[in-house]
């Protein structure tokens, strides 16, 4: 174990200038947030978010539109209590969801979720720590037809009762120092130095009204809330 | 908030601004396409009087049956 540290890592936080005020609050019936843009064709990326749920088959974001596998470039589900590892590339895939455990995240607290998809392998932390590995037999790299949504699939496939909070996609695998940051013991932090591709906080950007949920990454692509979801003063602490 | 089951066919009678489903474009539908769920707050809105109405625990207790709750769709099972 080594003592050294990093000179380029950085601890995040913004100066003080970040707060979290506002989650979205998801009935788990047909709401959802639908972010308007596919995966793009990147070999390698990495989802982040916060979910509160008790929910044994769900979504926290994915871009799995009708539920079936060949459509999705992967994302953080589950079903029947475990993850369901998905990887398309529009006209096959490689998926598994029997064999691991997603019962960390079902406790009705807030947890961290974080995938890292490199190509064929793919990690999943929760809470900051490495929960399980899977390798798939289709890369990453072929761009998603269908678009990305938090809290169900965009054609309202698995709709999640939840609370969410504090999505992001980055274009690149993140290292496990990073995931730890970002998890930074409970309490979501500022992500501007991971330079984001997407970052959807969830309600702090617009004061906890209205349907739109703005990006707050590199790409521009604004959520929109589906069906009357609810903003939430429940966050993560 | 009150949750309604209804068919497919009674869609076009629903004015989507007494529900708070954005659209029909946003509907949730069973597994076999033939029925969807809107929900509104308050008073019934005319156009779903005398349908059941469902609390949000009832109709979750619904929807997580394989009626409404979607299985896995494996390689090309379109």
């Amino acid at each position: 174990m080594s003592n050294i540290i990093n000179p380029y890592r950085f601890a995040g936080g913004g100066g003080g200038g970040f707060s979290n005020d506002y989650s979205v609050d998801f009935d788990g019936v047909d709401q959802y947030c639908d972010l308007g843009f596919g995966t793009p064709a990147v070999t390698a990326f990495t989802w982040s978010g916060w979910i509160k749920t008790t929910d044994t088959t769900g979504v926290l974001v994915v871009d799995n539109g009708t539920g079936y596998n060949k459509d999705t470039r992967g994302g953080i589900n589950w079903y029947n209590s475990n993850w369901y590892f998905t990887m398309g590339d529009g006209s096959n895939s490689s998926y598994d969801y029997t064999s691991f455990s997603a019962s960390a995240i079902l406790d009705g607290e807030w947890h961290h979720v974080a995938l890292v998809i490199d190509e064929y392998d793919w990690i999943l932390y929760v809470d900051g720590g490495e929960d399980c590995t899977w390798t798939a037999t289709i890369s990453a790299g072929t761009a998603s037809a269908k678009e990305i949504a938090i809290a169900a699939t965009s054609e309202v496939v698995w709709p999640t009762d939840s609370k969410i909070d504090e999505v992001a996609f980055f274009t690149s695998a993140l290292d496990s120092l990073d995931i730890e940051d970002i998890y930074n013991s409970g309490t979501p932090t500022d992500l501007t130095d991971y330079s984001p591709y997407g970052w959807w906080r969830m309600g702090d950007i617009n004061g906890g009204s209205g349907t739109t949920i703005a990006d707050q990454g590199s790409a521009g692509n604004d959520g929109t809330l589906i069906n009357s979801p609810t903003y939430s003063s429940d966050v993560p602490t | 908030m009150s949750y309604v089951i209804i068919d497919k066919s009674e869609i076009s009678s629903v004015d989507f601004s007494e529900v708070l489903e954005t659209s029909s474009d946003t509907l949730r539908f069973s597994v076999d396409g033939e029925k969807t769920i809107v929900q509104f707050k308050g008073t019934t809105p005319s156009f779903l009087d005398g349908k059941t109405q469902y609390s949000h625990s009832e109709i979750l207790e619904i929807t997580s049956g394989e009626e409404w709750n979607k299985q896995p769709n494996n390689n090309n099972d379109i």
